[in-house]
């Protein structure tokens, strides 16, 4: 049976000028084969994009452990942005492995245009733990909702 | 008061929004207010009407007008007082009110009027307005506090509420320096009350005409059993019909916010998304009143109806919107010090 749940991460992105971008996603991760999710979701990081629609992967990997995010939106300039990363889970760091998402910010051509820390809020742990279970719950629909206006002002 | 009347008053129906919850007690502050700002220009007017009991001593009711001119970078500002034997706060039937103060005369409702004369020192100011409520869902009453018995019960010890939170003015005021025309301008009217003022707070109301928004909000710290609180904050934000909270009140951990002399920033989130509003007063006129609590200790309240203010919501369900108003915001801090910039406290 397919999983799917809803996260949030944020933080902030040092651009090239060495200033700090607040940086945050918010994505629906559905799938679950193989240990891969597809990504869709709304993300916002200014100055690059005020808020854009988000796709993407997260890979599941056991050995080495790694949760690896690759989220791809489309820039105000027209560029296809990535922010991507990997949370590497340690029973010796457990919050801080699993709350903590080291990224890169790159463009298409794979040129880094910052880099920067993500964290995953732990306020946040009862909405994303009630996002796994297997009905459609209010975090899902709303995203949902999110991601379809964000899409909506795109095209306008 | 009885144990089952102090029951009653947690959890039997609330006083109308506008109902004057002073009834002779003494160590009592309360306050009716109006703002209005100029569709266009940086012009705004504010009135107030307040009846402070102090713990001992009689009760006063007082009158306090302000016009703000952000062209000339002026203010015209008094107060008025009176004893209170000869004020009226007199209810006529929710949730309008006719209250009649030191020479301010207000007829607060849902159309309402006020009328004044104010004989300063450096010249005379009448005012004569008249308002209605802006027919949008944004204009319906509007009480910050998530809780009922935030209002009712006996912490905080000041309470707010908006009644009215978009009101279009219309008449004219009379300055020293000439006469100014209300046409369609844009304010709020508010109430709050207590048994002292808060012992610090940023607050902050801004109408967005254009947008069909509205947003107010505040970041304060309280006195509890001698000490005094972390900053809490809280914003709700309207959009047409649409009502965003931010104010799960004692979740610091959700809030953000940074006073200075004349800004105030804040970001909070909660079920209903993120918010962040940042209103600016530098530079603009800003007058320096002098708040006296029942304990006989005195507030300094720095207030500005011209602050620049920009807000984004980023809701949970919908795209995220971003409100600039060049000079409509309504700013007010409270500290209990004074500031030398302003030798002159009203």
């Amino acid at each position: 049976m397919p999983i799917a749940f809803v996260e949030t991460m944020r933080g902030t992105v040092r651009d090239a000028s060495g200033v700090e971008r607040p940086v945050d996603f918010h994505v629906r991760a559905a799938g679950g084969a193989g240990g891969r999710f597809e990504l869709s979701g709304v993300v916002h990081a200014a100055p690059w994009v005020d808020e854009a629609v988000a796709t993407g992967t997260l890979a599941l990997s056991a050995l080495p452990a790694s949760i690896a995010y690759d989220v791809r939106f489309r820039a105000a300039d027209g560029r296809t942005l990535r922010l991507h990363g990997a949370k590497k889970p340690s029973l010796f760091r457990p919050v801080t492995s699993m709350t903590v998402l080291p990224v890169t910010l790159s463009d298409e051509a794979g040129l880094a245009q910052g880099e920067g820390t993500l964290r995953f809020d732990l306020m946040d742990l009862p909405r994303f733990l009630a996002s796994w279970l297997p009905v459609p719950t209010k975090a899902h629909r709303q995203l949902a909702a999110r991601r379809a206006a964000v899409a909506r002002k795109e095209l306008a | 008061m009885t144990a089952m009347g102090r029951l009653a008053s947690l959890f039997g129906a609330e006083a109308p929004d506008n109902a004057c919850r002073y009834a002779g007690q003494p160590g009592h502050v309360e306050s009716y207010f109006l703002r209005a700002n100029h569709p266009a220009r940086p012009l705004a007017l504010w009135l107030k009407a307040t009846v402070l009991a102090p713990l001992e001593g009689p009760a006063v009711a007082e009158a306090w007008f302000i016009f703000f001119d952000g062209e000339k970078g002026t203010t015209f500002a008094h107060r008025q007082t009176e004893p209170f034997p000869d004020a009226s706060f007199a209810g006529v039937g929710a949730p309008e009110l006719l209250a009649r103060a030191a020479g301010l005369s207000l007829h607060l409702g849902p159309r309402g009027t006020a009328r004044g004369r104010f004989a300063a020192p450096e010249g005379t100011a009448t005012v004569d307005v008249a308002w209605e409520r802006d027919p949008s869902p944004v204009g319906k009453p509007l009480s910050i506090y998530p809780y009922r018995l935030l209002r009712t019960g006996p912490f905080p010890k000041s309470k707010l509420l908006t009644p009215f939170p978009a009101l279009r003015f219309s008449g004219r005021v009379l300055l020293p320096g000439g006469e100014v025309t209300l046409d369609g301008w844009h304010g709020m009217q508010g109430h709050n009350w207590g048994k002292e003022h808060a012992f610090e707070y940023a607050w902050g109301q801004c109408l967005f005409p254009e947008d069909d928004v509205m947003v107010e909000g505040f970041s304060g710290r309280v006195r509890v059993a001698g000490r005094t609180t972390p900053r809490m904050s809280a914003l709700v934000v309207r959009k047409g019909a649409r009502t965003f909270r931010f104010d799960t009140l004692f979740d610091t951990w959700r809030q953000a916010a940074e006073v200075t002399q004349d800004t105030w920033s804040l970001t909070l989130r909660s079920a209903d998304g993120e918010a962040h509003v940042q209103m600016d007063a530098s530079g603009r006129p800003m007058v320096c009143l002098g708040y006296g609590n029942p304990n006989g200790e005195l507030s300094y309240c720095f207030n500005s109806k011209l602050a620049k203010v920009t807000l984004t919501v980023r809701p949970m369900d919908d795209a995220s919107f971003t409100c600039v108003s060049a000079h409509g915001g309504a700013l007010e801090f409270l500290r209990r010090e004074a500031d030398p910039r302003f030798p002159h406290v009203v």
